[in-house]
């Protein structure tokens, strides 16, 4: 009698213990939601240099479906030529709700001609962003929740069709299916079919453990039987919608069908229809196993099956089972799309939102970050280093196999992060070189130099310093003895050519005039701030940076002298849409912008006869840009913007080995593709107050005509006296215009 | 106020080519209104707006005034992505921070609105404005007074 007693109590108590287990599990499952993180949304606008193609694609990319008629729901569109009709999705972004938008988009041969919205012109739209990742738990589940108005009533049926057909009036388990699972398993011989609820399912799912035995099917039996004392029919089944296992992306457990949905087709679920319906519901029974990337075949059949099961429930009529069985499977290809998981640019994202929140506020609270990504950029810039490096690896066998790169793509003015890549391969989740490896920058910190010297007042680019021989004696004692490239002294020259040609000699000499500590000092305003250290190798760039530190620098030279941050994340939302946090753009001014002015017309000259020379870039693109080169050829770097992006790009081994390849010979061939993929705006800025435009000869800084050899424009201060270069010196013309210009400029 | 400043450089091209005429030959002095006469083709004029980015300062403009500054700020990002380098779009920037009181991002953005600016624009006598007013917020007036100099020039 006791033992009898001893056993209910017992039992009572493991009933208990189970209640609380399966309840709390279930409550609070329902807020662990990882952020989603999204792209930039593409703005459309008459004006906007983009081809029909283009957008097309950006559409296919976004999951939006082709349509033969006039587009009329959300996530349709059709394109006939040079116009495009598509009806965006309701979007909540940042600063509004952005309803569904019936746009119509014409093209010419430059871009959009013309934006209408239900018949009228509209100034400016957007399409709803990509979805491109999410910051999941170390665990490794990302989902993304649905309510049950998002969910298609066919989904729901056909998952009873399928995987528990008596749903609706079982308590939970279901004896008739159980009794029949069992019966054709001892047909069988073996363990072949399962007569498990969706309930059973759902626990199962919970506590995710495959092992199949009795007594772990009973608990699973009791903790059904138990939620559905608890629960409604709609919330389990709901539930069991958010919470299933649906497929692997690397590191990241696809689970839900909401996450299933953008996986696989990037569509959210209310838009599926009936053939992508079949394939999340065939999914089920074994993502791996019906992979319908990798065993198309295996899928197909379990997605007839799935169609047969639902026409034969009278879900369908048998014609349209028949012709979604026989569609392609229609799963989108992410790589090519372009919008693959993109490690490197979310650990950024990372980075820049671990300083505002705490870690179970990215992966629970179901926020949603608005970032700078741009996924064409994004592409073209993981396609470029990719290529590149395979290019690179066989100039020379014994050194350069095997190489590594990182690139970053940023927007001038706005800071906006477009593209990080960390690695040759797209997708790769280990180092990522952008953020994380310092290495020593060369001659990319030359140009801080000559700012420098510039903002002193001492110096203009058509100054003359010796480029010779020079030894320096360090604090310890040592002789340092900076060589040039070529080992070559080319004796006097214009301030312009040592830049653009990277003399080593000169520019020490120039560092060491104005000031080591002034140049450390504004190489770190110009940068993040990071005290650099004052030695002499410094004005060489013996200083270590990561990729996108020197982005970070570069960019406030395209900016004028303006420092702007980079940033990843835009915006933040809460779950419910509420704005929570903007990142807006911040601007300091870290240096004078008509030095800065100067500096960059050296740097245009760059790509034009110096270092960056052997450039191939679009007829018209004007860009500034510096190589840079570490001793012994270890690291190969190319730094430079254009009017509206700039890039940075760096090659080498992470043993720190010697490659053979020179910014020039490395880097660049990276960096000028890339930038021809990604600028479209030349480089270009009003001359400054007090500057005006004057003719000199390259080498020799003497004041010339247009006409003549060797002649370079430059901004230099007003009123300056220059050498007139015997040979080719200006007309008396030119100098009465001048003075014009100048009686001009005292009367206003 | 343009229209002054044009008859006024008009007025003194005439001066400087009755001053330079005696050992030159002048190029057209005197002719269009362009103070500072530049091949057309000169890359180094203030990038024209776009309609788009018109119509988005417009609306900020008006978000301003109603006291939204943070829709205000972000419908002008919207703009610097589609025109990094329209001076117009940074100086209504400043205004939105200067309404907010943050006078050392009004300062400063209105700082860069004046650099993009063109010398002769409108822009750049309002940039000069706004950078004059955050300074003296910020208590510098002698530099405030220094930008007004260069303002009255």
């Amino acid at each position: 009698m006791s033992l009898l007693v001893l056993l209910l109590v017992t039992s009572a108590a493991y009933l208990l213990y189970l209640n609380w287990l399966i309840t709390d599990r279930f409550e609070g499952r329902r807020w662990d939601l990882p952020a989603r993180v999204y792209a930039r949304p593409l703005e459309l606008y008459a004006g906007l240099l983009i081809e029909p193609y283009a957008l097309e694609q950006e559409l296919l990319r976004l999951g939006y479906r082709r349509v033969a008629t006039t587009p009329d729901n959300p996530g349709t569109f059709r394109r006939e030529g040079e116009r495009i009709e598509a009806v965006t999705r309701r979007f909540q972004y940042w600063d509004a709700l952005q309803p569904p938008l019936a746009i119509d988009v014409r093209f010419d041969r430059q871009g959009i001609t013309s934006l209408r919205e239900a018949g009228r012109e509209i100034a400016i739209g957007r399409l709803d962003p990509l979805l491109v990742g999410s910051i999941f738990p170390r665990h490794g589940e990302d989902r993304i929740v649905v309510n049950p108005e998002q969910v298609p009533p066919l989904l729901r049926d056909a998952l009873k069709a399928v995987e528990d057909r008596r749903f609706d009036d079982h308590a939970g388990v279901d004896p008739v299916a159980v009794g029949r699972a069992l019966l054709a398993n001892v047909r069988a011989g073996a363990f072949t079919q399962g007569g498990s609820t969706l309930t059973q399912q759902l626990v199962k799912n919970y506590f995710l453990d495959n092992r199949q035995t009795l007594w772990r099917k009973f608990r699973e039996a009791l903790m059904a039987v138990i939620l559905e004392m608890h629960y409604s029919k709609s919330d389990l089944l709901n539930a069991y919608i958010n919470e299933i296992y649906m497929g692997q992306d690397g590191n990241r457990a696809i689970h839900g069908f909401g996450l299933a949905s953008q996986y696989y087709f990037s569509r959210p679920l209310d838009e599926l229809e009936l053939p992508q319906i079949a394939l999340l519901v065939a999914l089920v029974r074994g993502p791996g196993y019906y992979d319908p990337v990798r065993f198309p075949a295996r899928a197909r059949d379990r997605r007839a099956l799935v169609l047969d099961l639902m026409q034969q429930a009278e879900l369908i009529p048998e014609r349209e089972a028949s012709l979604a069985a026989s569609g392609e499977l229609g799963v989108w290809d992410r790589k090519t799309a372009g919008a693959s998981y993109y490690p490197a640019y979310l650990q950024l994202v990372r980075e820049q939102l671990m300083a505002q929140y705490r870690q179970e506020d990215l992966t629970q609270a179901g926020l949603r970050i608005f970032t700078a990504l741009d996924p064409l950029a994004q592409a073209s810039a993981e396609r470029r280093v990719a290529e590149g490096l395979s290019l690179l690896d066989g100039h020379d066998d014994d050194v350069a196999t095997g190489l590594a790169g990182a690139a970053v793509v940023t927007s001038t003015q706005s800071g906006d992060v477009l593209a990080v890549v960390g690695d040759r391969r797209s997708g790769y989740e280990g180092f990522n070189r952008a953020l994380d490896a310092r290495r020593p920058v060369g001659s990319l910190l030359k140009p801080v130099v000559y700012l420098a010297a510039l903002q002193s007042g001492q110096y203009t680019m058509a100054s003359r310093l010796l480029d010779d021989p020079i030894s320096i004696t360090l604090d310890n004692g040592d002789v340092w003895e900076p060589r040039n490239f070529n080992d070559e002294s080319l004796g006097e020259v214009t301030l312009l050519q040592a830049l653009a040609e990277s003399l080593n000699r000169a520019t020490v000499r120039l560092g060491l005039d104005v000031g080591i500590g002034t140049v450390a000092a504004l190489a770190s305003r110009l940068g993040d701030g990071e005290p650099l250290p004052p030695y002499p190798s410094l004005l060489l760039g013996a200083v270590d940076m990561t990729p996108m530190q020197v982005a970070g620098l570069y960019s406030t030279l395209a900016n004028g002298g303006f420092h702007t941050p980079l940033r990843a994340v835009r915006s933040v939302i809460d779950a419910d849409g509420a704005p929570l946090e903007r990142y807006p753009i911040v601007v300091a001014q870290v240096a004078d912008t008509a030095a800065v002015y100067q500096l960059n017309e050296a740097l245009l000259q760059v790509m034009k006869r110096g270092t960056g020379r052997s450039a191939v870039l679009p007829d018209g693109l004007t860009v500034a840009g510096k190589s840079g080169t570490s001793d012994e050829f270890r690291d190969s770097w190319f730094a430079g913007f254009s009017g509206d992006r700039v890039a940075v790009v760096w090659v080498g081994h992470d043993d720190n080995r010697p490659m053979g390849l020179s910014g020039a010979s490395g880097a660049l061939r990276i960096w000028a593709p890339l930038m021809a993929d990604t600028a479209a705006v030349s480089y270009s800025t009003p001359l400054p107050e007090g500057l005006e435009s004057r003719w000199v000869n390259y080498y020799t800084g003497a004041e010339v005509r247009e006409s003549c050899p060797d002649a370079v424009e430059l901004g230099l201060p007003r009123g300056m006296d220059l050498p007139r270069d015997p040979n080719c010196g200006p007309r008396m013309r030119d100098i009465g215009k001048r003075t014009l210009e100048w009686l001009n400029d005292v009367f206003n | 106020m343009a229209e002054r400043r044009i008859q006024l450089s008009v007025a003194a091209v005439a001066l400087a080519s009755m001053l330079v005429a005696g050992c030159t030959t002048l190029p057209q002095a005197g002719g269009p209104a362009d103070p500072a006469p530049r091949p057309p083709d000169a890359p180094r004029d203030e990038p024209s707006m776009r309609p788009v980015s018109e119509s988005l300062l417009q609306q900020s403009r008006e978000l301003r005034l109603s006291g939204d500054y943070a829709q205000a700020a972000a419908t002008l990002e919207r703009a610097v992505r589609i025109d990094p380098g329209a001076a117009a779009i940074w100086l209504e920037l400043a205004r939105v921070r200067y309404a907010e009181n943050n006078w050392s991002q009004a300062e400063q953005l209105a700082r860069k609105a004046d650099s993009l600016a063109r010398s002769d624009s409108a822009v750049k006598a309002d940039a000069l404005e706004v950078i004059s007013d955050a300074l003296r917020m910020q208590g510098r007036s002698q530099e405030a007074e220094a930008v007004l100099e260069r303002l009255q020039r």
